[in-house]
């Protein structure tokens, strides 16, 4: 059967056999070796045929994995031989021809012939050493972290995702506070122990890990057994089979209860400050020590216009500063800043011109806050503002950032403070390209010089984009990432790079963490790098017999490199005290823990907790000292941190011109700052009792605001922000004040409220000053109002028409629909006058025409206004008309009344001329004539014989006779003397006798009270009146009597004529001017303040009453 | 017996004219001339004369007021007055303030002569056509008649009396009248100040005592 295989498959079997990977030979029944192939040889360390004995197998010896040899008979192959059995995967040491042993595997199978006869036995055999000696070195990590967690607190776990059983380390049971038999291990049991709110979101969490086969980290509060809450921080990983499918999750815990703390209170001063930031009327901007403005509050960005963006993209210097002069002041000022309050002038965003007040304050690490006022508007309060946790964060992100220029003419690079300590180069320094490649990493640095001179090179778009390793003076290692951007001047071969800006972000971390992740295939690796401490042993000679990775990898020093010198990662400061307390602790034998600062790789310092534990015998002796250091750096950093921003907070609150309180859910003060203190008297009561002494007014209604109405007590109990609420308060010290008083609550990160900041503005003499100036509107509003004055402003620059209520109803009425736009105003004035108001208006703007203007206005009920408008522009120093001033008189009375004296005056002379005429027409028809005839008579009166000159003489008496009757009713007519030598009475006693006679009317006169005299005026009114009204009745009433009443009251003279004539449509007479009887007895009575009554119906007579008012006239007797 | 008299005009042309007429009587004796009021009142207290003969229309003093002091500077003189104005208003007047004669200017002379020697008896005379019937009836006219203001209302005033004395509102008057209520108050207004009333009750006392309402109703 040999000779079969041999003969038909010797040849392929010898191609199979070579090509495998495995060592493979066959032996015969006696044990010789009939074939091998190369895998065998290399194995073995030679070929099989040597002197020596090489039955069974070509190794030189053969051992158990204890180290016993087994000798060639007992080999597995020669068992195979002899009982025909196969062996499976059995593992032991072969000696090779150079005397090394590896460890390996075996498969043997027995070789039979085609009848089934065994013929001998064929060994298949791999090297498994490294797999056998990572299995070693796996057990004694697992021993090792078993120590390194007792000591550091750390407990890990693994739960088998099938079972969902769960195994954990001594140290979590400790952890949790309870024996191991005291809990049943299950994965429900864990979550039992987590504070019931964090069990879902633990469960989720971590599902969500396993779904997506990655590692988690997560931190949550477990309820000890004692009942104590403590914070765990869990990092796990999930361990998939070959297939890829979770089997188990492993992690580990560690208890970080104090640091927690520590960075909560971090965060709610972070909230507190960020609350305040957000509230106060104040401008708040942060410049890191580069210049750079890292944050500024909405209340900067309101008042200024500018975003954060602007503030950090743009030369803002410029625009706010137009006036070198200033701007000379503003960086003088920066440089040499003081927390006093100083003036400046800024340009804002708009165009505005803001009277502003700056504070800068400089924080140790060179960080600048500038406090604003805007005090040209004072009165605006802010709105409360949101900044967001993630601008913040990017905001304090980019500050790590190192940033560098590189001016290609001048040749000068300029490195950030902050990219000179990435790279741990010196302040003093020199930088240059050159400097920068020789700090590249060797591995990298060819691929990085070809990407810097192909980004400068003249077909460069100009960006540069690189991560790559660093390798510090000090010899440490660091990742960095470097984004630049050139400029270039020129074209073609001549384009020349002219500056290259750019950032550089250290990403060491990131590249471990990349590094890690890679690495996460590996159970025990990955056990190993969660566990955050550093560990270690040591003998008790004191020497150091194990550092883990992480010590190693943390000080960036060998075992070797540590053994030369124990004591110099340990800061100096920190070695005499260490050392003292560890050599008693080790005398007494006991644990000991202290803290302590050691040294990275890279020179910095970090706070760590160092606790050892002695490892004892069975005798309880000491054999040995394990240990474990802590980073507590951030714990300690938070803790400064903390100290910072206290201090910082507390800068500020100092610095503020508003009061801020803060206080707790229960409205127990925490924190009150000086200008507070001022506003309240200097006294601040704590808690509760604060509102409930504190008195307080609402400024609107005047009522007491009760304790549970403040805008704090209203923050806390509904979380309501409140702005600017304007109350009258009596301070502590009894005086009397208006705040603004706003406040807001503070939320932890859950968004449950603990605690109200209130701020407080001082505004008293503001409010005095409105209500002042409100006062004397209103003395200008009455003024207008009572003079019919309207005054108005049109500012050019906005478009904005201001007006007081009077001008409005001077070109409106009390039509209030029409007043907002400037086409109104136009629209309101009369067609007719537009052309001239708006010709005056643009002349006005060019030179400065006429200011005064005569026009009409049409009101929207259809009425004509007349108004008497003057104005003023006023210009800017560039003689820019920028505004225009003016008022408005309604003279439509006065006009109105010009044109009745006008008329009346018209109709006096025309009275007058018809007078005159009349005088005329008598003297030359009657008197001039009977005159003419006296002559005639007289003249030739002496020739005449007596008898005849007698009768001439006669005749001519007749005449002289009628002159002086003519001559006598001339001048009754003109004005009758009884009414000046005797009164009323007399006159009109003589008036309607002469009158009866005249017109055959009879007259009805009557009077009462009347006998006295009145003033001249009162006289001749109501004389004249009896004289018209009765002219009137002789003509048009057609009646043979009338009746004429006089009587007097105190105050009062009354006229009445009463006829039952024909009568008349009193309206109908008055409407046609032409009838100026009753017209002028009416402008008689009015010029006297009294008033006429006329009441007449056609066919129902005629009744007229004229009632002067005496006041004025002394009832003095005239001679 | 010589009539002493002394004269007081301001006119020199009519002064001489009558000084002229009364130079040829004989009992009569012009002691003094006076061209205004207060010449004449100094000529009377020194001469004490039996006549005044005074034009009413005189500078100064006006004839009026001379009148009321004559008798107290001399009790004894008599004045006549010699006027233009003829109408009873001014004679009524003059001899209410004590002329004891009243002669129009342009009468026959004789008239004026007549009067002096009338005056110095004792005795009034007027000159035609004044007569003292036509005198008495102008003084009765001239006194105070008796009026009742009621007479002075207007027919519409007397229609809002009587409502508002039946005690109509503003609006019910308005309506009955069929005119705005805004016109009533109007005459409302006048009627209570022509009447001099105060209240609602004083209207509703004066419409009692006219006989607009009754208490029977």
């Amino acid at each position: 059967m040999t000779t079969e295989l041999e003969l038909h498959s010797e040849e392929r079997f010898r191609e199979i056999v070579e090509l495998m990977p495995a060592a493979v030979y066959v032996c015969d029944m006696n044990g010789s070796i009939q074939q091998f192939n190369r895998k065998a040889v290399e194995l073995w360390g030679r070929e099989p045929y040597a002197d020596e004995d090489v039955r069974f197998c070509g190794a030189i010896q053969h051992l158990r994995l204890d180290g016993s040899i087994i000798p060639r008979d007992e080999l597995p192959i020669a068992e195979t031989i002899r009982n025909g059995k196969p062996v499976r995967n059995q593992e032991l040491l072969i000696e090779r021809a150079d005397g090394s042993r590896v460890v390996v595997m075996i498969n043997v199978a027995p070789l039979r012939n085609a009848e089934g006869v065994l013929v001998g036995a064929i060994n298949c055999f791999l090297d498994v050493t490294d797999r056998h000696q990572a299995e070693e070195r796996l057990r004694q990590s697992e021993r090792r972290l078993a120590e390194a967690q007792q000591v550091a607190h750390i407990g890990s776990w693994e739960r088998d995702l099938r079972t969902n059983q769960v195994i954990w380390s001594d140290e979590l049971y400790r952890l949790f506070g309870v024996r191991e038999h005291e809990i049943d291990l299950s994965y429900e049991q864990f979550l039992n122990r987590l504070v019931p709110e964090e069990v879902d979101r633990a469960r989720k969490l971590v599902t969500e890990a396993i779904r997506e086969r990655r590692p988690f980290s997560v931190d949550y509060r477990i309820i000890r057994a004692d009942g104590s809450i403590r914070v765990l921080h869990d990092r796990g990983s999930v361990i998939l089979n070959e297939q890829g499918a979770p089997i188990r999750l492993v992690g580990t815990c560690q208890d970080v209860t104090e640091r927690r703390e520590a960075e909560q209170e971090l965060q709610r001063q972070k909230v507190i400050l960020q609350t305040i930031f957000d509230n106060i009327p104040v401008m708040i901007s942060f410049v890191d020590a580069s210049s750079r403005v890292q944050m500024v509050n909405r209340h900067w960005e309101r008042v200024l216009g500018w975003s954060l963006e602007d503030a950090q993209s743009r030369d803002l210097l410029l625009e706010a500063y137009p006036d070198p002069a200033d701007r000379a002041r503003v960086i003088e000022y920066t440089l040499h800043p003081t927390p006093e309050w100083t003036d400046f002038k800024v340009r804002v965003h708009d165009g505005r011109t803001l009277d502003t007040i700056w504070s800068l304050i400089v924080l140790p690490d060179g960080t600048r806050i500038g406090l604003g006022q805007d005090i040209t508007e004072r009165k605006r309060a802010e709105d409360a503002l949101q900044q967001s946790e993630e601008r913040l964060f990017l905001a304090i992100h980019a500050a790590d950032l190192g940033i560098f220029e590189n001016d290609h003419q001048t040749n000068i690079l300029y490195w950030s403070p902050m990219l000179r300590a990435i790279l741990g180069w010196g302040a003093q320094e020199a930088a240059s390209l050159e400097v920068y490649f020789r700090l590249t990493h060797p591995a990298d640095r060819d691929r990085i010089v070809a990407a810097v001179y192909q980004a400068l090179g003249p077909m460069s778009d100009g960006q540069y984009r690189v991560e790559h390793r660093v390798v510090r003076p000090d010899g440490g290692i660091r990742w960095i990432s470097v984004w630049s951007r050139t400029s270039f001047e020129g074209g073609g071969d001549a384009r020349r790079p002219l500056r290259t800006v750019g950032i550089v972000a250290e990403i060491t971390e990131r590249k471990q963490a990349e590094q890690t992740l890679r690495r996460g295939d590996d159970r025990i690796r990955s056990i190993i790098d969660a566990i955050p401490v550093m560990a270690w042993s040591v003998q008790l000679d004191g020497i150091i017999d194990f550092l883990n990775q992480r010590w190693t990898d943390y000080a960036g020093l060998s075992l070797e490199q540590y053994l030369e010198e124990p004591t110099r990662p340990i800061h100096p400061e920190d070695i005499p005290r260490v050392f003292e307390k560890w050599r008693a602790q080790m005398a007494a034998g006991e644990g000991y823990e202290d803290e302590m600062r050691l040294r990275r790789h890279d020179g910095q310092y970090r706070w760590f907790l160092v606790r050892t534990e002695p490892l004892r015998d069975e005798q309880g002796d000491i054999v040995k000292w394990y240990g474990v250091s802590t980073d507590i750096d951030d714990r300690k950093r938070a803790e400064q941190a903390v100290k910072q921003s206290q201090q910082l907070l507390h800068t500020v609150l100092t610095t503020l011109p508003v009061g801020v309180l803060v206080t707790n859910r229960e409205a127990d003060v925490i924190l009150g700052n000086p200008a507070y203190k001022q506003i309240w008297g200097d006294i601040i009561i704590l808690g509760r009792e604060r509102r409930a002494q504190s008195k307080g007014f609402w400024h609107d209604s005047g009522k007491r605001i009760d304790s549970e109405s403040w805008a704090s007590a209203r923050a806390l109990s509904q979380g309501q922000t409140s702005l600017n609420e304007l109350i009258d308060i009596e301070t502590f010290d009894g005086r009397q004040k208006t705040i603004q008083n706003s406040a807001a609550p503070i939320r932890n990160s859950e968004g449950s409220i603990i605690g109200a900041v209130v701020v407080n503005e001082d505004v008293s003499e503001r409010v005095s000053a409105e209500s002042a100036l409100r006062k004397s509107e209103r003395i200008l509003r009455e003024a207008e109002k009572l003079g019919h004055t309207g005054s108005w402003e049109h500012d050019l620059v906005t478009g904005e028409i201001f007006n007081t209520e009077e001008n409005l109803r001077l070109f409106f009425g009390d039509n209030r629909s029409k007043r907002a736009r400037f086409e109104d105003y136009v629209d309101a004035i009369h067609p007719d006058d537009r052309p001239i108001v708006q010709g005056r208006h643009a002349q006005l703007l060019a030179e400065g025409g006429p200011r005064d203007i005569e026009f009409r206005v049409v009101w929207p009920d259809g009425s004509v206004h007349i108004l008497f408008g003057r104005a003023t522009v006023v210009r800017d120093d560039t003689g820019r008309a920028t505004r225009i001033y003016g008022t408005n008189v309604d003279i439509t009375e006065r006009k109105q009344a010009e044109q009745a004296l006008q008329n009346l005056s018209r109709r006096l002379l025309a009275v007058q001329e018809e007078e005159r005429r009349h005088l005329a027409r008598e003297l030359h028809d009657e008197v001039g004539q009977l005159l003419t005839g006296l002559r005639l008579l007289l003249k030739p009166i002496g020739n005449y014989p007596t008898e005849v000159g007698q009768s001439k003489l006669e005749q001519a008496q007749a005449i002289v006779d009628k002159l002086l009757e003519k001559v006598r009713g001339l001048s009754f007519d003109l004005r009758p003397a009884a009414l000046d030598q005797l009164g009323l009475i007399p006159a009109l006693l003589e008036l309607v006798d002469n009158y009866t006679r005249q017109t055959g009317v009879l007259v009805s006169f009557k009077h009462k009270n009347a006998e006295n005299r009145f003033a001249p005026e009162v006289e001749t009114t109501a004389y004249r009146i009896v004289q018209e009204a009765l002219t009137n009745v002789a003509r048009h009433a057609g009646v043979g009597g009338v009746t004429v009443r006089v009587w007097a009251t105190p105050d009062l003279l009354s006229v009445q004529i009463e006829d039952r004539g024909r009568g008349f449509d009193p309206e109908g007479v008055l409407a046609t001017s032409r009838s100026s009887g009753v017209a002028g007895m009416r402008e008689r009575v009015t010029l006297l303040d009294g008033q006429l009554t006329i009441d007449s119906r056609p066919g129902d007579g005629t009744q007229i009453t004229a009632e002067l008012p005496l006041g004025r006239s002394t009832k003095e007797e005239k001679p | 017996m010589t009539i002493s008299i002394v004269l007081a005009d301001d006119h020199p042309v009519l002064r001489r004219g009558i000084r002229t007429l009364f130079e040829a009587e004989p009992d009569f004796c012009v002691v003094g001339e006076a061209a205004d009021g207060l010449e004449a009142i100094r000529l009377v207290e020194r001469m004490k004369p039996d006549v005044l003969v005074l034009d009413l229309m005189m500078p100064g003093l006006s004839g009026l007021e001379l009148l009321r002091i004559v008798p107290q500077r001399s009790p004894q003189t008599r004045v006549v007055v010699v006027s233009m104005h003829g109408n009873n208003a001014f004679i009524a007047e003059a001899l209410k303030n004590g002329a004891i004669g009243y002669v129009l200017k342009g009468c026959a002379e004789e008239e004026i002569i007549k009067a002096v020697h009338e005056a110095a008896a004792g005795r009034r005379f007027l000159s035609p056509p004044v007569t003292q019937i036509a005198l008495d009836a102008y003084i009765e006219q001239a006194k105070a008649g008796p009026f009742d203001p009621h007479e002075t209302l207007t027919p519409r005033e007397r229609e809002v009396l009587q409502l508002a004395a039946e005690g109509k509102t503003g609006p019910e008057i308005a309506a009955r009248l069929h005119i705005s209520q805004r016109t009533v108050e109007n005459h409302r207004a006048n009627l209570m100040r022509k009447l001099a009333l105060e209240n609602q009750s004083e209207l509703v006392r004066h419409a009692l005592r006219h006989g607009l309402i009754s208490l029977e109703e």
